[in-house]
């Protein structure tokens, strides 16, 4: 802890010892992860059994030695002070830049993409730093620039920023970079006070978006890859066996679901015929299992989450702090919605895991890093009050 | 330290509104998904998931007029084996090596193979199933299936049809009435993974069969065996290719049998009889020899009806009006129409003779004058009367239709021929029905076979009723061509047919197959009985006769001797012929 917050504390609250965390985000947390994992578990076992002679748990128990750690990780993150990353911040973001390249030359090459490195049994996705960088670096800009906020002139700064990042990660995974760029959006929409250019800017790129489409450009922007989604999003049954497979089989997944579910551990789709089904896909195999019931809940878990983000960010006096909150809250949102979406196809089909839910270390990891990173922002509102 | 302003708040809370909102918009669209399109997913997702194991329905039986099955279902059994339930793999093999007599190895390999199910036998023997069941196996499973079967072998085969491996209708009634026949399949409907495994604890959704109806038909299996008799000796006496017999109820069009020798054995339809070996042959070769094996030429070929269709001729004249029993004509053995000099079967001519008596000699020259009396518009629409150009609509698939001259291109000539039934093809089947209906007082009727058709316990779903059909003669003229026709038999050109105290009315011909002079012919016979009120009417064709030809030699004494057989059986009683004859004249 920092000298000068022990003083203030010692000043303003002689009798409190020491701010608890804000257990109510922890909460969500816990169950967010607990459920996943239960989920996790009813996705993987009936594959796992016949995969791995028998042992039902192979992929969960994985999982929950990732999240154990990743939970430790979140409980001493919080302890640490926040303030710190503004000093850090301008060695992680070269780091991030630096990575981020290496990937795309010396990363392991799975599907046709490298996108991760792979150090003996673990892997590392740099995407994911990325993201934790750019979130950091974004706040101390701002922080950095908080006179000149008001003017038009840092959000230049802000994009020329975002840039290094971002080209990197694009290239070598198309939704990370949307992410990437939802998180700078985010961002930089609350720093500044020129609220109606991101409006109009939000208007003018999906008209390009729909134009580029129209004219024929987006195909020769986007990958063969990328541009066959777009077809199989428009009608994923009639590309069921090709690009709209994997849609049309979470929409059976989904479809199956109805009001209630068929059950935990009653799905089908989950025996093999949803690729990923533990991965991007679980949110369907929640909605087959529980129904319409079992994922507007936890969607209302997330919607907790996010107004814990809220509130903790509007109670943050410290405007580093402030920016962190809605640089983190934002990626979680981002993800959550990008995921949702395109499981039920709402958008093309592009590769977001679930924030919590979805199998994967470095994902957990990182996101668990972040929640401490809040929880330890959370922590100077208590003192301050 | 930098403090965060009101506006940053604001913002906070507005992106947090949009977020909610994004992912309220988002749920919406899920409860679309799983209410409003549950249903359509569902569907596509139970065909990928679900295994369907058909349970066959039983076809319906086929009953004749007397109630004999002639058509039914036999048990069969299939035995297959699954590997992950067998426990002692040398018991099952022992056992299925002795009980359905196969080769050790053979069964070995099929035990010992890493399959989810796989097939040792079908068709086996319900008794041998059964017995296998006994044994108690684990893993052995007995599945009971049905086959068609045919207890009279060969017997109408043309008629009854016979099924294909989907327990379809191929030919003949079991096509024609194969909605009635075939009942609805079940199913077992069960859950398997991607790799299509069963699940385990799945439940097994058990769709029942629902059995096909029985189908009762006027076909007389006593009848129908004997006339397979008989026309199976001609054949093998005349060295013929064919020989049909069609035997109907006049009145109401009902077949009592129809007979198409050589017949083939429908509950083996895929073997070619008559042919030594199938080596050597293509497929499509063969099937165009199973093709002609299983045709119905009753039915499926047309042929030049010759003298028999003067009996239509006759009925046109007298109703028309040109020419009466009475008239007179001469023949000197030929006629001339136009440039051609036809001839009469008798060369040396009948000399001056009556209508009847031109009949009775089945005489071309008068039925030339006679044809040529009604000129082409009025014989055209006669046939259109008598509905000669149409089909019958007997409860049959194939029936071919009437070949005959377009009215504007009938000139004298082919009115001459076809006033004695040649130039012009038709169905043994469709001479056979207008005759009916001028022997029977005039009313069209349509042959048919089908008379009920009842559900498998017996409960009557749909009688088959055929509308009576138009008059298309008036009684009088009916009635005279009755008695005419009676003098045919009793002493004219069909006297081989005449059987001792009964009243049988016929007519007799013989048509060289075309082309004219190869030496081809079709002798054929037309009678009905009782004359003044028929209840049975029959044709007969012999195809290619070797030796003697003429219809009323060799069709006429055998249509004969199966009308004084059937006569009893069907109660027809003797009647005296001789008040009858004193009527006419």
């Amino acid at each position: 802890m920092a000298v000068r917050e022990t003083n203030r504390t010692i000043r303003k609250q002689p009798n409190k010892k020491r701010s608890l965390l804000d257990y109510s985000l922890i909460c969500i947390v816990i169950l967010l992860s607990s459920f996943g994992l239960l989920m996790l578990y009813s996705t993987t076992s009936y594959v796992d059994q016949i995969a791995h002679a028998g042992n039902a748990f192979y992929t969960v128990q994985k999982q929950l030695v990732f999240t154990s750690i990743a939970f430790v990780v979140m409980l001493i993150v919080s302890q640490i002070d926040y303030h710190v990353y503004k000093r850090i911040a301008k060695y992680i973001y070269p780091l991030a830049i630096i990575l981020g390249i290496l990937v795309l030359f010396f990363g392991k090459e799975v599907n046709g993409q490298r996108r991760w490195f792979s150090l003996g049994p673990i892997s590392f996705q740099p995407a994911e730093f990325a993201k934790l960088t750019l979130i950091i670096t974004l706040a101390s800009i701002t922080n950095y620039c908080y006179l000149a906020l008001k003017k038009y002139r840092v959000l230049f700064v802000l994009a020329v920023v975002t840039l290094p990042i971002f080209i990197p990660v694009v290239v070598a995974n198309l939704s990370s970079g949307i992410i990437i760029f939802g998180i700078a959006l985010s961002m930089a929409f609350i720093a500044s006070n020129k609220k109606f250019i991101f409006v109009l800017s939000i208007g003018l790129g999906l008209g390009a978006c729909v134009l580029a489409f129209k004219t024929g450009l987006l195909e020769m922007i986007l990958d063969g890859y990328q541009m066959d989604r777009i077809y199989a999003w428009f009608d994923p049954v009639a590309y069921s066996s090709t690009n709209g497979f994997q849609t049309v089989q979470g929409l059976y997944a989904i479809g199956a679901g109805g009001l209630l579910g068929r059950g935990l551990g009653e799905s089908v789709q989950k025996m093999g015929y949803l690729p990923e089904a533990q991965n991007d896909m679980i949110f369907s195999i929640i909605c087959e299992e529980l129904g319409l019931i079992g994922a507007i809940l936890v969607i209302l878990l997330f919607i907790l989450m996010i107004w814990r983000f809220m509130v903790i960010a509007v109670n943050t006096k410290d405007f580093f702090g402030f920016m962190l909150v809605i640089g983190i809250m934002s990626h979680i949102a981002i993800q959550l919605l990008l995921n949702v979406a395109v499981v039920t196809n709402t958008i093309p089909n592009t590769g977001v895991s679930l924030p919590f839910i979805s199998y994967g270390g470095s994902s957990v990891l990182f996101l668990m890093v972040e929640i401490g990173i809040v929880l330890n922002v959370s922590r100077e509102i208590k003192l301050e009050n | 330290m930098h403090w965060s302003k009101t506006y940053h708040r604001t913002g906070v809370v507005i992106l947090t509104c949009c977020i909610i909102i994004g992912l309220t918009s988002l749920l919406g669209r899920l409860a679309y998904l799983m209410i409003v399109q549950s249903d359509y997913y569902n569907e596509l997702s139970e065909e990928l998931h679900t295994r369907e194991r058909k349970i066959k329905a039983a076809r319906g039986t086929i009953y004749d007029a007397n109630g004999t099955v002639i058509a039914t279902n036999k048990t069969v059994c299939t035995i297959s084996v699954i590997y992950n339930q067998i426990k002692d793999p040398e018991k099952v093999i022992e056992v299925l090596c002795s009980e359905l007599e196969l080769e050790e190895e053979q069964v070995r390999k099929k035990v010992e193979k890493y399959t989810a199910r796989e097939i040792i036998k079908t068709n086996v023997e319900k008794s041998i199933g059964d017995k296998i069941r006994e044994y108690d196996l684990a893993g052995v499973k007995v599945d009971e299936d049905y086959k068609r079967y045919y207890p009279y072998d060969s017997l109408a085969s043309k008629v009854l049809g016979f099924t294909g491996s989907d327990n379809q209708g191929i030919i003949g009634l079991e096509v024609y009435y194969e909605d009635y026949l075939k009942g609805l399949d079940g199913r077992i409907l069960t859950l398997t993974d991607a790799a299509g495994i069963e699940v385990d604890d799945a439940a097994e959704d058990r769709i029942e069969p629902i059995a096909g109806n029985d189908l009762y038909i006027s076909l007389d299996v006593n009848i129908q065996k004997y006339a397979e008799q008989v026309a199976k000796k001609v054949m093998e006496e005349k060295q013929a290719k064919q020989v049909s017999i069609l035997l109907m109820n006049p009145q109401n069009g009902e077949i009592l049998a129809m007979v198409n020798v050589p017949e083939f054995n429908l509950n083996e339809p895929f073997v070619l009889t008559n042919i030594e070996t199938t080596d050597g042959l293509t497929d499509k070769e063969k099937q165009d020899l199973l093709n002609k094996m299983w045709r119905n030429s009753i039915i499926n070929d047309t042929y030049e009806p010759g003298s028999i269709f003067k009996v239509i001729t006759g009925a046109a004249a007298l109703e028309e009006g040109v020419v009466s029993v009475d008239d007179t004509f001469s023949c000197p053995g030929f006629y001339v129409v136009e440039d051609r000099k036809i001839r009469c079967a008798k060369v040396t001519g009948h000399g001056v003779e009556t209508f009847v008596e031109g009949t009775m000699n089945s005489c071309n020259p008068v039925f030339i004058q006679v044809g040529l009396r009604l000129g082409v518009d009025r014989f055209y629409s006669y046939f259109q009367q008598f509905q000669l150009l149409k089909k019958t609509g007997v409860d049959l698939p194939g029936e071919a239709t009437t070949i005959m001259h377009k009215p504007e291109n009938m000139g004298e000539v082919e009115l001459a021929t076809v006033s004695f039934g040649q130039s012009f093809q038709v169905t043994p089947l469709r001479l056979l029905t207008t005759i009916s209906a001028i022997v029977n007082g005039g009313t069209m009727v349509t042959p048919h076979f089908g008379v009920e058709v009842r559900s498998a316990d017996g409960e009557t779903i749909k009688k088959l009723d055929y509308e009576e059909g138009e008059t298309i003669l008036s009684e009088e003229i009916s009635e005279t061509m009755r008695q005419i026709l009676e003098k045919v038999v009793s002493e004219g050109g069909g006297k081989k047919a005449y059987i001792e105290g009964y009243s049988i009315g016929g007519k007799t011909a013989t048509s060289e197959k075309l082309p004219r002079g190869n030496g081809k012919y079709i002798s054929a016979f037309m009678g009905f009985a009782p004359a003044d009120n028929p209840e049975i009417i029959g044709i007969m064709t012999i195809d290619e006769p070797v030796g003697i030809y003429y219809g009323g030699t060799i069709a006429a004494p055998v249509m004969g001797d199966l009308f004084a057989n059937i006569f009893p059986y069907l109660g027809i009683e003797k009647t005296n012929t001789v008040d009858e004859n004193a009527t006419l004249q």
